[in-house]
């Protein structure tokens, strides 16, 4: 299937990634050639057969109700770019 | 023009569970910015989700309180959008295979202005369906300060369900009415305290108009942001006239998202989360299948408590209360546990039913205490109200106890009550009949009037033996003495 | 004896009888690593300091006669996607370059309570989507065997150290090949386990259904004796699987066959395949014949369709997992940003490298409305019948043999162009993750080039120790 450069675009803003020119043709290519290739499960017939979205047969898998004490709130924003003594910043959000 | 307004709710309510639904950190409201969260919570890399089992079962139980199918075999799907209070850019959620669809509720509609203060009379009954009820995580808060966004993740992963209501409003009332059902099950199921002023309750409302019943749905606005009961009506209200002046001009209506305004009363466009419609759901292959089966279905059913309206239906036909007092005491659990806890101990319903509608619930609002918050409890009512019954106090004096027992500080039983303020009621007859003849003979008009047929005169001099004995004597024994000496 | 030749086995026993000391052998390869890895380059991190002080811990232990364990004192090395508390996790991506993780992943802790001691974090391809290890940011390593080539990916850094004897062993994880691949090239043995076998948590996750973390050794004993540890259920991954774990190294000491059945799925020796690894495997298949097996060909009829269905399914979870890099809590954000906007686009175009941006393309894009069901769909479909294929397979056969890929070492730069052509490679070895089986990559030969070539077995889930016998008895070790 071919990717026209729209696709490319749209699929790239969705995914919150900027291309420049360059790029943008480039990857027209490689996903038109990627989508091409994925394009020969049309030739299985899937009628009837249920997708798999789990590899093992586990379910149920739960956990209690209980409280356990939280991370140390420095430790984890230590690691953000911008944060004051308590929270994580970013740039200031309209909505 | 004439107008058919078409409403439909998203309503976001938190679970009451002690952690959150994919790791360990507290839910308690209130706490100090990102103190309630670690590296799950805020979708550190490598981090993975833990399901909460009681957050499952709290679903169910909400669906089973609303009458609906529960899926028996459910699963989470991610829901993708970028926002900087959603740590993952996916909300772990349900699509396709929620845990409760296809239920409704039976709506008792009052008429007249929801906001008029008044306690109106239901008017109509209406079923409101419910599409579905899933649960999901909630997302962080975002402050807006100057220059900059702080980003507090202490909600993110908090519980939720998502109800979704069938478009069956056709007024704000029904709105109101419907919250408030919904508000006063979800408490008696006990699976959310509801607080919309502390964001634990939050409804969305999808709005529309149509030129007839007929005509197929126009194209709805969906506004959020909408923090109390009352400003649900207000938005509904804007929001309808908002549209029907674009409609009236000929215009259409776009399928925005709008936030409510409730301090300026207005509402406008958001302008974040374009694309939003595209949300890429795929199953969570973190999160395993849900499988409820019969027994487990059965147990979450059995740990239900009696809902409102079986608890209504208790009162009007089992127990012959008429339909105001049982509406005004399924009206809140609190109100009614108390209620069902006196009959218990062996109070008349309708002798508990009368002092709960009037002391109790005069005295509870304006001490701002909750029915469930009463030191006496139930067999503290229940001693007071025997008190009367038995004829040792007067209903008047039961009236100056129970306001004593409501002071600050107090913890004296009704009964060391009626010695400390002298209340006891005299019932002793011949000190009664004493006084009865005392009053007899000062008032000889009086008796005259009352043997020329004149009940009025009768009044007059039991209040006079009243106000002789200092109102303690027992007005019942005045009465029928007072009679048998004037008519023997 | 240098002690740099010694197996994980072999450093056991010397260090329960005192003849080794774990500071010996931490010094050893930490000089080693200083020597040799400017050149190899398959070291990120290397944690020096902390590893001789877990060490001289570890031989206080020893002394004491308190060992945590059989492996207590032996030096590892750990792929870096693994987080590790306040040692750097980079994934190999600039939009992880500082950031150092405040927890440490569940398999490594279980390595750490066992005593044993971290050299440093590794090379590898950029959040492990690649077949080369090209695609880190950082730099390349080169393939110890012959450094004009690829060690492989996205593990090429865990299997290249263990080949050039600069860690005894080490940690890597397994998506559609990624341990499989690069033990084959370097020439040592790597296993993906059966999905859920090993706990998740803490791995920086790329394909949430098909990642899986495996030991990569120089022993299939080793191997054993590691998954024994790492193995098990942890009620912070739901994936992970809750059977108790067997004694592995046990299957992978008799090297007798006795009868078992092994197949070899004539899909995967076709043309497509080099004719030296062809060779190289049916011969394998006469060394397990004497020991006992019975091998006959078979059929996966659908198998080369488990390649495009896990190109989709795998670019999709990554696509979606890597959505919270976005330069707010963690990880590179861009500077001079006047919008919210801005930083999550800027942040993600400058932080990420090409092939994982192409990735995040197909995977949004096999996701998005209008193409749910005709992609993302339609290859969790297609998995399930590769399940059927397998299953049936399994009917006949204890495990399949097959090579691991079908070509050997790639000289650097010359795949590349078209990568269609680079993702054929993994032909071999993605329908294993597809289908949630275990698979062994174990060496078996070289090419005309000296190359290494690396045979896989293939057995259903929880049978690992069935790769271990076969495993054994073709290596010998």
């Amino acid at each position: 299937m071919k990717i026209t450069r729209e696709q490319v675009l749209h699929v790239a803003a969705l995914a919150r990634l900027s291309l420049s020119e360059e790029e943008t043709e480039r990857l027209q290519g490689e996903m038109s050639g990627m989508i091409d290739f994925a394009d020969s499960l049309k030739e299985l017939d899937v009628s009837g057969v249920p997708p798999t979205t789990h590899a093992v047969p586990v379910q149920n898998v739960f956990r209690e109700d209980g409280v356990l004490p939280s991370f140390d709130r420095a430790e984890l924003l230590r690691c953000a770019p911008r944060h004051d003594e308590s929270c994580v910043l970013v740039p200031r959000v309209v909505e | 023009m004439e107008f058919e307004t078409v409403i439909g709710l998203e309503v976001h309510v938190e679970l009451s569970t002690q952690s959150k639904i994919y790791c360990t950190c507290s839910t308690a409201f209130g706490a100090e910015e990102n103190t309630h969260v670690c590296p799950v919570c805020m979708g550190f890399p490598g981090t993975l989700p833990a399901l909460n089992k009681q957050a499952v079962e709290y679903c169910v139980k909400a669906g089973l309180a609303l009458n609906c199918k529960i899926n028996q075999y459910s699963r989470q799907d991610r829901k993708h959008y970028f926002y900087p209070d959603l740590p993952k850019a996916f909300q772990t959620s349900q699509y396709d295979l929620p845990l409760c669809y296809d239920g409704y509720v039976d709506l008792r509609v009052p008429e007249g202005d929801p906001l008029d203060g008044k306690v109106n009379k239901p008017a109509y009954t209406k079923r409101i369906g419910i599409t579905r009820i899933h649960i999901e995580e909630d997302a962080g808060k975002l402050i807006h300060a100057s220059g900059a966004t702080r980003v507090d993740c202490n909600r993110c992963g908090v519980p939720l369900i998502e109800i979704v209501t069938e478009p069956d409003f056709r007024t704000s009332g029904e709105v109101y009415a419907f919250l408030q059902h919904l508000r006063n099950v979800l408490l008696y199921a006990n699976v959310s305290n509801c607080r919309m002023e502390e964001g634990s309750m939050r409804c969305d409302v999808n709005l529309s108009l149509r030129p007839s019943p007929d005509a197929p749905f126009g194209t709805r606005t969906e506004t959020k942001n909408i923090a109390s009961l009352s400003a649900t009506v207000r938005a509904i209200e804007y929001e309808r006239a908002r549209q029907r002046k674009i409609l009236e001009k000929g215009g259409a209506i776009t399928q925005d998202t709008l936030r409510w305004d409730d301090e300026r009363g207005v509402n406008y466009a958001m302008r974040s989360k374009e694309d939003a419609h595209d949300y890429f759901y795929f199953p969570e292959p973190d999160i395993m299948p849900i499988v409820i089966d019969d027994a487990w279905l059965s147990s979450i059913k059995a740990s239900l408590p009696e809902l409102p309206h079986e608890r209504r239906k208790r009162y009007t036909e089992a127990l012959g209360l008429p339909d105001y007092d049982a509406d005004f005491l399924v009206g809140e659990k609190a109100i009614s546990d108390l209620f069902d806890a006196c009959v218990a101990l062996g109070a008349a319903p309708k002798t508990v039913s009368n002092w709960l509608m009037s002391d109790v619930a005069r005295l509870c609002n304006d001490t701002n205490t909750g029915f469930d918050e009463l030191w006496f409890g139930a067999k503290g009512l229940y001693e007071l109200i025997s008190l009367v019954e038995k004829g040792t106090i007067s209903r008047t004096a039961g009236s100056k106890v129970l306001e004593a027992m409501f002071a600050p500080g107090e913890r004296r039983s009704p009964g060391e009550l009626v010695s400390a303020l002298g209340l006891a009621q005299v019932s002793d007859e011949g000190a009664i009949l004493e006084l009865c003849k005392t009053v007899i003979a000062a008032n000889e008009k009086a008796v005259k009037d009352y043997r020329a047929g004149k009940e009025k005169a009768m009044t007059s001099l039991v209040g006079q033996v009243m106000k002789a004995s200092k109102g303690k004597a027992n007005p019942a024994i005045v009465n029928r003495l007072m009679r048998e000496l004037l008519n023997g | 004896m240098d002690i740099r030749d010694l197996t994980v086995a072999e450093l056991s026993a010397l260090l329960a009888e005192g003849k080794l000391s774990s500071t010996e052998i931490t010094k050893a390869y930490l000089s080693a690593i200083e020597k040799e890895d400017g050149f190899i380059r398959s070291y990120i991190t290397v944690t020096a300091e902390k590893a001789l002080s877990d060490a001289a811990a570890a031989d206080e232990r020893r002394s004491r006669g308190t060992p945590l364990s059989p492996l207590d004192g032996i030096p590892f090395a750990l792929k870096d996607n693994f987080c590790t508390k306040g040692i750097k996790t980079t994934c190999a991506s600039r939009m992880l370059e500082n950031f150092v993780p405040p927890y440490t992943a569940t398999a490594v802790k279980k390595l750490e309570q066992a005593g044993c001691v971290l050299l440093g974090k590794l090379n590898m391809d950029e959040f492990a989507m690649g077949s080369s290890t090209e695609t880190s940011y950082f730099f390349k390593t080169k393939n110890p065997v012959d450094p004009e080539r690829v060690p492989g990916g996205s593990s090429g850094g865990s299997a290249a150290a263990v080949a050039a004897r600069l860690a005894p062993f080490a940690l890597g994880t397994d998506t559609g090949g990624s341990i499989r691949q690069p033990a084959a090239f370097c020439g040592i043995v790597g296993m993906k386990p059966t999905y859920g076998r090993v706990s998740r948590f803490g791995v920086v996750a790329f394909a949430s259904s098909l990642d899986q973390v495996g030991p990569m050794t120089r022993t299939v004993y080793d191997n054993a004796l590691i998954l024994s540890v790492i193995a098990g259920h942890d009620p912070m991954d739901a994936s992970s699987l809750p059977h108790p774990v067997p004694d592995y190294a046990a299957s992978a000491k008799d090297g007798i066959l006795d009868g078992m059945r092994v197949g070899l799925p004539e899909e995967l020796l076709g043309p497509g395949i080099s004719p030296a690894i062809r060779e190289a495997v049916l011969k394998a298949a006469d060394v397990l014949r004497e020991k006992g097996a019975v091998v006959e060909k078979c059929s996966l009829p659908r198998v080369k369709y488990a390649l495009p269905a896990y190109y989709i399914i795998s670019s999709a979870e990554a696509a979606s997992n890597l959505g919270r890099y976005d330069g707010i809590r963690f990880g590179y954000a861009a500077q001079d940003v006047e919008s919210i906007s801005e930083l999550y686009t800027k942040s993600r175009s400058e932080g990420f490298g090409w092939e994982v941006k192409r990735r995040i393309l197909l995977g949004t894009f096999a996701l998005s409305s209008g193409y749910y069901d005709a992609y993302y769909k339609r290859a969790q479909q297609v998995r399930t019948l590769i399940m059927q294929d397998y299953d049936n397979a399994f009917e006949r056969f204890d495990c399949l043999l097959t090579p691991v890929a079908p070509v050997t070492a790639w000289k650097f730069g010359e795949m590349s162009k078209d990568p269609l052509e680079m993702y054929a490679a993994d032909i071999c070895t993605v329908s294993v993750n597809v289908a949630g089986l275990c698979g062994l990559s174990v060496p078996c030969g070289t090419d005309e080039n000296g190359l290494p070539i690396g045979a896989q077995f293939i057995a259903k889930p929880l049978c690992e120790e069935t790769l271990y016998r076969a495993g054994a008895a073709l290596y010998g070790r």
